[in-house]
């Protein structure tokens, strides 16, 4: 028996591997890839593609301690241009979608499809009681070889938790439109398509394709609609009668059919509709129309801003963990800013579009894992450690997003390739070099180009981060090796903090000199900055508010994301400037906001080294409040730089518990701890906590749209748990008189 | 991060009218996502086998709901080292399709 045991183990290890699920992992150091691209049309400036969400296999990477690799069904994008339909790459590199270039001024026309077969992924449903576990994603965990108990994400509640996992949507992250309707909107929950027999209906698709043709030609004559009652009647039958199907059929307790009423999603659908709202929930598919408005000072108060972007999946609850499989992708608006560019460097001056990503299937551990794993690589374009090809002394301008879930990347140094690359603290450095000339989709102006874009000068990219660079290959022929430190936070109270350096890409240097000799674009040639992205002055500044970020993961001043609930609302057209906290000592909350990005002025990072010295002039002093503020150095200078992602600082942590006791004993009391220090402490469950958060300083103006879209931590398991806030841009005009 | 594996519940000509695919998973490390697939007409809910080599009692089922037909069940985690077996509850017929997980911490896998 125990032979046979044996046998049948062994020939069932064949044919896993047959089935191609554990497999060598692919080479390092192979070439860059280079994702498909669709441009929009030069002639009548729209960009037209169809996206398509799919399922397939493709060869994903362990974690760092796991030495496997492994075929995995992911869900993935793939991309169509459809006046030059090509059939999607069928190479089984975990890649992301395609990339988008479009220009000022053109029109967004993306026909996205959901047609994940859910059959391949763990059955997970949208909608459930509120607070309750009833609908996030459940999980059974074996407690021994012989038993197993039923455990959800640790105590998360819907809708704060991991759920509705093959539903999502689009966010265009880095655009300035509107967040209603065919927008940037995240509200939207697109479920996939249904399926008969296991089989898509292709007349679903055709009805769709059919429906947003017309809803197209009306947003090209009149804008993205305002209303779902102005979309084709067909289209909103077929979403009704699509919807109401899936909830009479859908699994509910292992039933099929059987849903409450309560979970059902028509229900709610309908009364967005009576209310003049849009559909929340949608099934298969979605137009997104919407233009990138080209700045014109009659009209508007800001525009796009010319630069690199990128869309991802962003629905409450699967953002993580889609983004974990690749939901993502490059989304370049060019303008004046990169025609200056190719402009100064001529014909030959190559572009390099470069995601970060982190790929999983799985966001977090379901379990305590052995202490030698550790999480996801960052991976680029679908390849850990590509190698970008440079000619000896040619300068490319680097496109690079960080659509990692978690990490943030801190761009330290390149050396030459060798067994110890980025091991050694001593190699040269001075090989290759770059210089920063835009953040987050937005150049920098020419004064900030040599303030912060200085050669070589280190910079942190959050998840949600862009840069782009200009990257000078040396004379000499060659490897070179970019070292990176993944953190979630440069600055820690105590342990964590980035990690050593380690490969994220290789320059090889090779081919012909470049002649005439290339340099970096001298300040009185850079790019001009368009008149709306000037500073934000001080005295704009109509209303001043506070955030506070942690301590705990998923919580923002103090609650996590409730459904239905404004946090904040912002008077159209007006400026305010925003205080940013982080309370937790070992995590920079990456903090993003929709739709319009922002200016951060002051800066106060109470882990920094100058900080946490004694006798530096920086230092903070945990007992007096006098010094918990910004040092000098190192704060920003006009003129700022825009970002639309900012790690907030950590903050400090001090357990002041026995510094508030009372004389006689007893629980400790707040009214006994030392007064300077009210203000800091907290003392709850007989635990009294002094907090110094860090945090950074912000303006920004909430012009041209109104509309409902968020804010929240951009690592996006915090997203998905709560760490999120339902923000409204109101109108600034009433349609009442008074005369 | 952890891996996911699917085992499937196919239909097949045998005498219960269904098997897993693949009858063994390894190696799987702790963990790792399993979920199981169902392709049959009918219900599963596969289960933890006991030591008596009997259907799962219902504190040992991989998930909480049985697996409705042509749809997928939610994740099992392996939390512990161990071979695991595994059967259907609602297959009362003698000597069911059975399979193994077997957990075996993660090993190095030839380049």
């Amino acid at each position: 028996m125990k032979t046979n045991m044996i046998a049948g183990a062994l020939a069932v290890v064949c044919a896993v591997t047959a089935q191609g699920q554990v497999v060598a992992c692919p080479a390092q150091q192979d070439s860059l890839i280079n994702m498909p691209v669709i441009n929009s049309s030069s002639v009548d400036h729209t960009l037209r593609a169809t996206l398509k969400l799919v399922d397939g296999v493709r060869t994903m990477w362990g974690p760092s301690g796991d030495p496997r690799c492994a075929k995995q069904v992911i869900r993935l994008l793939q991309g169509f241009d459809p006046a030059h339909m090509k059939p999607w790459p069928s190479s089984g590199e975990p890649i992301p979608g395609p990339t988008f270039r479009a220009r000022l001024g053109d029109l967004v026309e993306v026909s996205f499809f959901n047609q994940i077969d859910l059959k391949n992924f763990g059955a997970s449903l949208d909608k459930g009681d509120m607070g309750t576990m009833s609908s996030c994603d459940q999980f059974t965990a074996s407690t021994s070889a012989t038993t197993s108990k039923d455990g959800p994400a640790q105590n998360d509640g819907m809708p704060n938790c991991i759920h509705g996992s093959s539903t999502t949507n689009v966010h265009w992250h880095g655009t300035h439109t509107t967040p209603s309707t065919t927008g940037d909107n995240v509200l939207l929950f697109i479920r996939p398509a249904l399926r008969t027999n296991g089989k898509l209906r292709p007349a679903d698709e055709t009805r769709a394709m059919n429906a947003f043709s017309s809803i197209y030609k009306a947003c090209e004559a009149h804008g993205p609609p305002t209303r779902w009652t102005q979309l084709p009647t067909a289209w909103q039958t077929a979403q009704r009668a699509l919807v109401k199907e899936y909830d009479s059929s859908a699994v509910y307790e292992g039933k099929a059919g059987t849903m409450p009423d309560r979970f059902r999603l028509w229900p709610f659908d309908s009364l967005e509709i009576a209310a003049g709202g849009w559909p929340q929930y949608q099934i298969g598919a979605n137009p997104y129309c919407f233009p990138l408005p080209k700045y014109d000072s009659t009209t508007m108060r800001m525009g796009q801003a010319p630069g690199t972007h990128w869309y991802h999946a962003h629905k409450h609850g699967s953002t993580a963990l889609n983004v974990a499989n690749g939901l993502t992708g490059v989304f370049i608006v060019s303008g004046d800013y990169d025609d200056a560019l190719h402009a100064y460097y001529g014909p030959a001056f190559r572009e390099q579009v470069l995601m970060m990503q982190q790929l999983a299937t799985v966001p977090f551990p379901s379990v305590p894992l052995p202490s030698t794993v550790g999480i996801a690589p960052i991976s680029i374009n679908g390849r850990l450690n590509p190698v970008v090809a440079m000619r000896p002394g040619e300068i490319q301008l680097w496109r690079i997003v960080n659509g990692a879930f978690r990490d943030a990347v801190d761009f330290a140094y390149f050396e030459p390739t060798s067994p110890t690359s980025c091991s050694s603290a001593t190699a040269p450095r001075t090989n290759v070099q770059w210089r920063q000339v835009a953040q987050d989709g937005v150049q920098f102006r020419a004064a900030t180009y040599e303030a912060e874009g200085t050669v070589n000068h280190t910079f942190n990219l959050a998840p949600g981060n862009r840069a782009d660079l200009l990257v000078k290959a040396p004379a000499a022929t060659g490897l070179y090796t970019l070292c990176v430190a993944r953190n979630i936070a440069v600055y820690v109270q105590s342990t964590g903090g980035p990690q050593p350096p380690s490969a994220l890409l290789t320059v090889s240097v090779g081919g012909a000199d470049m002649s005439p000799v290339q340099d970096f674009i001298p300040a009185e040639r850079f790019p001009v900055q368009p008149s709306f992205l000037a500073d934000i002055h001080p005295d704009s500044i109509r209303f001043k508010r506070e955030l506070v970020f942690g301590p705990a993961f998923n919580m923002i001043d103090g609650k996590v994301f409730v459904d239905h609930h404004f946090d904040q609302a912002m008077l159209l057209n007006t400026a305010e400037e925003w205080t940013v906290k982080n309370t937790a000592s070992d995590i920079a909350h990456p903090f993003h906001i929709h739709i319009n990005p922002f200016q951060i002025f002051e800066l106060f990072e109470p882990n920094s080294p100058a900080a946490k010295t004694r006798g530096n002039p920086c230092y903070v002093d945990p007992d007096n409040p006098a010094t918990f503020k910004p040092c000098a150095a190192g704060q920003p200078h006009a003129p700022y730089i825009w970002w639309d992602v900012f790690a907030i600082p950590t903050g400090q942590q001090i357990d002041v518990t026995a510094r508030c006791v009372p004389a006689g004993g007893g629980a400790p009391l707040l009214q006994r701890c030392p007064a300077p220090l009210h203000d800091y402490i907290k003392c709850v469950s007989g635990k009294c906590m002094e907090y110094i958060p860090g945090y950074f300083k912000m303006r920004s103006r909430f012009v041209d749209f109104t509309g409902q879209f968020v804010l929240h931590c951009h690592i996006l398991v915090h997203e998905d748990r709560g760490m999120m806030q339902l923000i409204e841009v109101v109108s600034d005009k009433s349609g009442y008189t008074h005369h | 991060m952890p891996f996911t594996w699917q085992i499937s519940i196919n239909r097949s000509r045998n005498a219960a009218g269904y098997v897993y695919a693949p009858a063994v998973l390894d190696p799987v490390a702790i963990g790792d996502e399993i979920i199981f697939i169902n392709n049959d007409s009918t219900p599963h809910w596969p289960g933890l086998v006991d030591a008596t080599g009997m259907a799962p009692s219902s504190a040992t089922y991989f998930m909480r709901y049985q697996i409705p037909p042509h749809t997928s069940s939610t994740p099992w985690v392996p939390g512990v080292n161990g071979t695991v077996s595994f059967a259907d509850s609602l297959d009362t017929k003698p000597s069911p399709p059975a399979g193994t997980i077997v957990v075996a911490g993660i090993t190095t896998v030839p380049e």
